[in-house]
C-alpha cells in the first residue's frame, strides 16, 4: 500500500504537468481537427444582408435544395438595425473581415469606398448573361452590383425571405460580390458558381432561358 | 541478502519493459489520432475531436506517469544499489525500537528502523523497493548494514 500511495503522492506532486498536458493536447486536437474539417473556400457561401427583416433559416433551407453539389454550407449574416450606426457598423465590419461572397445592401449603405475596397467589378456581359436585363449599380464608371429590389415596383419573386421596406424606409437594394469570392464561375476562373445561383434563384427572378 | 547484484539486471529489464510500453502507448495514441483525423468530416467532427482528445490526453498522462515513476528514478536506484553492494558491510545487534515510513529523497522512500544497541539508539534504513521490513517493533535482530542501509536481517529472538 505504501508503495502505491508513494507513487500516487509523487504523481500528485506534478499535477500541474498533467493539467498542462491536457490543455495543450485538447487545444492541439481542436486546432488540427478544425483545420482538417474546415470548409474549403468553395464549399461555403457567405452572404451578408442588410435589410428591414431577414428570414435567414428559410432562405438557407431553400437554397440548400437547389445548391450545387460542391457546396456544403451557406452562412447568412444579416443586420436589420439599419438606423443604428453602431450595430450596423459592427455587422458590416464582421462581414467584410470574414470576406462575404455576396453583400445585399440598401442604396444608403453603399459607398464608393466600399465598392472599391470590398466588391468585385462586374462586366455588362457577365450581368446580362447571368441576371438578364437587371439594373446595375455603378461607381466610377464600373459596374459593381445588380439591383435585387426596386423601390418603385416593390418585391417580385425575391421578397419571400427578405423584407426590404417597412413603408417608411424604402430604398433600392443591390447585390454585390466579394472581391475575393470564388463563386462566380468562369468570371473568376473557377468552376464554382454558387453566388450566381444564389442571387439568380433567391434574389432576382431571372427568366429561364 | 536483501541486495543482490542481480537486482541491477532486474531493474534494467524493468526499465526496458517500461520504455517499450511508453513507446507502444505513444505510437498507438498518435496512430489512433491520425486515423480519427483522416476519417473526420463535417458531420462527425465533434465526436472525432472528443475521441482524439481523450486518447491523446490519457496516452500522454500514462507516459508522463510512467516516465516520472519508473524511468526517471532508474539512474538514482541503480547508483543506490551499486553503492550499497560496493560498501563494506558491518553488523549491528539490538532491539527494534520503532519503525517509520519516511521519504529519503525525491526518488526514494524507506522504512526508518531505530535499533536499540549497546552503543545507544542507532538509525537504519530499509529500502522500500525491496519490500516491507520482516522485523517488528520489540524484535531482537542482527542487521548487516552498508552505510545506513540494511542489506541483511536476522531475527535473534531465540538467543
Amino acid at each position: 500500500m505504501e508503495i502505491r500511495s508513494k507513487n500516487l503522492r509523487r504523481l500528485l506532486s506534478i499535477w500541474y504537468i498533467f493539467i498542462i498536458w491536457a490543455v495543450v493536447a485538447i487545444i492541439a486536437v481542436i486546432f488540427v481537427f478544425g483545420m482538417r474539417t474546415a470548409y474549403r473556400e468553395h464549399e461555403r457561401l457567405t452572404v451578408f444582408i442588410a435589410a428591414k427583416d431577414v428570414q435567414a433559416d428559410g432562405m438557407r433551407d431553400k437554397f440548400m435544395t437547389v445548391k450545387p453539389d460542391y457546396l456544403f454550407d451557406v452562412k447568412i449574416n444579416y443586420c436589420t438595425a439599419l438606423n443604428n450606426f453602431n450595430i450596423y457598423n459592427a455587422s458590416w465590419i464582421e462581414a467584410t473581415v470574414l470576406g462575404s461572397d455576396i453583400y445585399v445592401l440598401p442604396e444608403s449603405k453603399i459607398s464608393d469606398e466600399a465598392c472599391h475596397a470590398y466588391f468585385l467589378p462586374l462586366t455588362t456581359e457577365f450581368v446580362s448573361a447571368n441576371f438578364g436585363g437587371v439594373d446595375v449599380y455603378e461607381s466610377n464608371d464600373k459596374i459593381y452590383g445588380v439591383r435585387v429590389y426596386d423601390k418603385t415596383v416593390g418585391a417580385s419573386g425575391n421578397g419571400e425571405f427578405i423584407t426590404f421596406t417597412d413603408g417608411e424606409f424604402n430604398e433600392n437594394y443591390y447585390a454585390f460580390f466579394g472581391r475575393h469570392t470564388v463563386h462566380l464561375g468562369q468570371y473568376v476562373n473557377t468552376k464554382y458558381d454558387a453566388a450566381i445561383k444564389f442571387v439568380s434563384k433567391l434574389l432576382i427572378t431571372v427568366e429561364e432561358k | 541478502m536483501l541486495y543482490d547484484a542481480n537486482d541491477l539486471n532486474k531493474l534494467a529489464a524493468k526499465r526496458r519493459v517500461h520504455i517499450i510500453a511508453v513507446i507502444a502507448v505513444a505510437v498507438i495514441a498518435i496512430a489512433a489520432c491520425v486515423l480519427l483525423c483522416v476519417f473526420a468530416d463535417h458531420d462527425n467532427k465533434t465526436v472525432m475531436t472528443v475521441l482524439a482528445s481523450v486518447i491523446l490526453v490519457m496516452g500522454g498522462w500514462f507516459i508522463i506517469g510512467d516516465v516520472y515513476i519508473v524511468l526517471l528514478p532508474y539512474k538514482h536506484r541503480t547508483i543506490h544499489i551499486e553503492t550499497v553492494l560496493e560498501q563494506d558491510k558491518t553488523t549491528a545487534r539490538g532491539t527494534v525500537k520503532s519503525i517509520m515510513y519516511i521519504t529519503v529523497s525525491k526518488y526514494m522512500s524507506a522504512y526508518e528502523i531505530m535499533l536499540d544497541t549497546d552503543d545507544g539508539v542507532v538509525r537504519y534504513l530499509w529500502n522500500d523497493e525491496i519490500g516491507k521490513p520482516t522485523v517488528n517493533v520489540g524484535d531482537t535482530v542482527r542487521l548487516t548494514v552498508a552505510g545506513r542501509y540494511i542489506t541483511d536481517c536476522e531475527a535473534q529472538n531465540g538467543d
